[in-house]
């Protein structure tokens, strides 16, 4: 466990950062990778061992507890009932930045492709491995995700 | 053309993503992942008389050590649950029961030459939930496979409220005041997950996965670690598998799916 708080130490600022662009916000970021964190602590001796790159394996657990369906039915469930406010008021660093407006309304899997595919700079292959789908859908996917963007963005500047 | 490429390649960049870090984050994490790690090898029960057990198994993890090389812990003072965390969030897991205030480790308690097996004989059995029970085909009277007029005919089917759950649209499930859940359509039924429900098996909310794996042996461990949740197959319909949200060592939502199910793809 000492290696593992260690790793903790180590990792959390990037582990952070990383699940700021996969969820949108710094509260969502923290508890994924509070939760995620969690996970691979209980199991880690074997991570350790076996993944080679616990920061990556990290990472891919991240993209996979962000996109895996308990949490998103979690949020059917809160959209459901409570409208989507937050809390409280905070400072967003990105306020008013239309890009990033415009991701924070993609869909978690297709806001995953993106950061994976601009952010970890993986090819169409590697995405399809840690998500577990085709390469087929990582492809329609990502254009997705980008007509959309640019449909958000156009829209956000006047339309070209 | 446009720049979205590099756009967004500075963005992931920014430093502005940057989130301030709890100065006791790390510590947080820590116990959390012994909490985890308690409930993968042993049953948390609301007794809270698994001291010694518990404190073993604490003793462990905070060694660093293995089930098969147990070394005696020497300085175990574990902390009470994590009632906060990193920075602005909630805690996602409900922690109360099996978070004994534990001090020091009772070295006695390990036998002298523990076989390595990660089965306790002290461990409790799993909670016995009297929910209603989800599967093999169905709840209540709605059921995998319905057309949406026939499942709508239920009177189980509530506002839509979702579209966005891949191909499938998303109606609120409608039964009485004791569970709440959604039934996924799409031509047909594809998934209906309810909270809380149990199995026919008996397996529901605050099974360990320790528990869940005696029942359902098959279980992926590592899509466990991976997403939080797994599948495991139906006993009595082939054609279905039950998903189990598993994010933090205990079961916290069950849903029955046809098996390759169109949603979320």
């Amino acid at each position: 466990m000492e290696d593992f708080a260690e790793f903790v130490r180590q990792a959390l600022p990037g582990l952070l950062r990383y699940g700021h662009m996969l969820t949108g916000n710094p509260h969502d970021a923290a508890d994924l990778v509070q939760t995620v964190l969690e996970r691979v602590g209980a199991r880690w001796q074997t991570i350790a061992r076996k993944s080679g790159d616990p920061v990556a394996y990290a990472r891919k657990a991240m993209v996979n507890t962000h996109v895996s369906r308990w949490r998103r039915s979690k949020r059917e469930s809160l959209l459901a009932e409570l409208p989507d406010t937050p809390d409280v008021p905070r400072d967003d660093p990105f306020e008013n930045e239309p890009l990033w407006e415009a991701l924070r309304g993609l869909p978690p899997r297709q806001r995953a492709v993106l950061v994976l595919r601009y952010y970890e700079e993986m090819s169409e292959a590697e995405i399809a491995a840690v998500l577990g789908v085709s390469r087929g859908t990582v492809k329609s996917q990502a254009s997705k995700a980008m007509a959309t963007l640019r449909g958000r963005l156009g829209a956000s500047v006047g339309g070209v | 053309m446009d720049h979205l490429d590099d756009d967004l390649r500075e963005l992931f960049t920014s430093d502005r993503l940057d989130v301030a870090v709890r100065a006791d984050a790390e510590e947080i994490i820590v116990s959390g992942a012994r909490r985890v790690r308690r409930r993968r090898i042993v049953a948390a029960t609301a007794s809270g008389a698994l001291g010694v057990v518990v404190a073993v198994v604490a003793g462990f993890v905070l060694a660093g050590g293995t089930p098969d090389a147990m070394p005696p812990a020497t300085s175990t003072t574990t902390r009470p649950p994590a009632a906060s965390s990193i920075e602005v969030s909630s805690l996602p897991t409900q922690s109360t029961a099996e978070a004994p205030p534990l001090t020091t480790t009772p070295t006695t308690t390990i036998p002298p030459k523990a076989p390595p097996t990660k089965t306790r004989t002290s461990e409790p059995g799993p909670p016995d939930l009297n929910y209603l029970v989800l599967g093999p085909t169905g709840l209540r009277s709605v059921r995998l496979g319905q057309t949406l007029e026939e499942a709508q005919a239920t009177g189980m089917l509530g506002i839509v409220t979702s579209t966005t759950a891949g191909g499938c649209e998303v109606y609120q499930l409608i039964s009485d005041d004791r569970v709440a859940g959604f039934v996924y359509i799409s031509g047909t039924v594809q998934e209906i997950s309810a909270d809380p429900a149990q199995t026919p098996q008996g397996v529901g909310p605050g099974w360990t996965l320790a528990q869940v794996k005696k029942v359902y042996p098959d279980i992926d461990e590592q899509a466990v670690t991976e997403k939080g949740e797994a599948v495991v197959p139906v006993p009595g319909n082939p054609s279905a598998v039950f998903r189990l949200g598993i994010p933090s060592g205990e079961v916290t939502s069950v849903s029955l799916e046809v098996t390759n199910s169109s949603c979320w793809s």
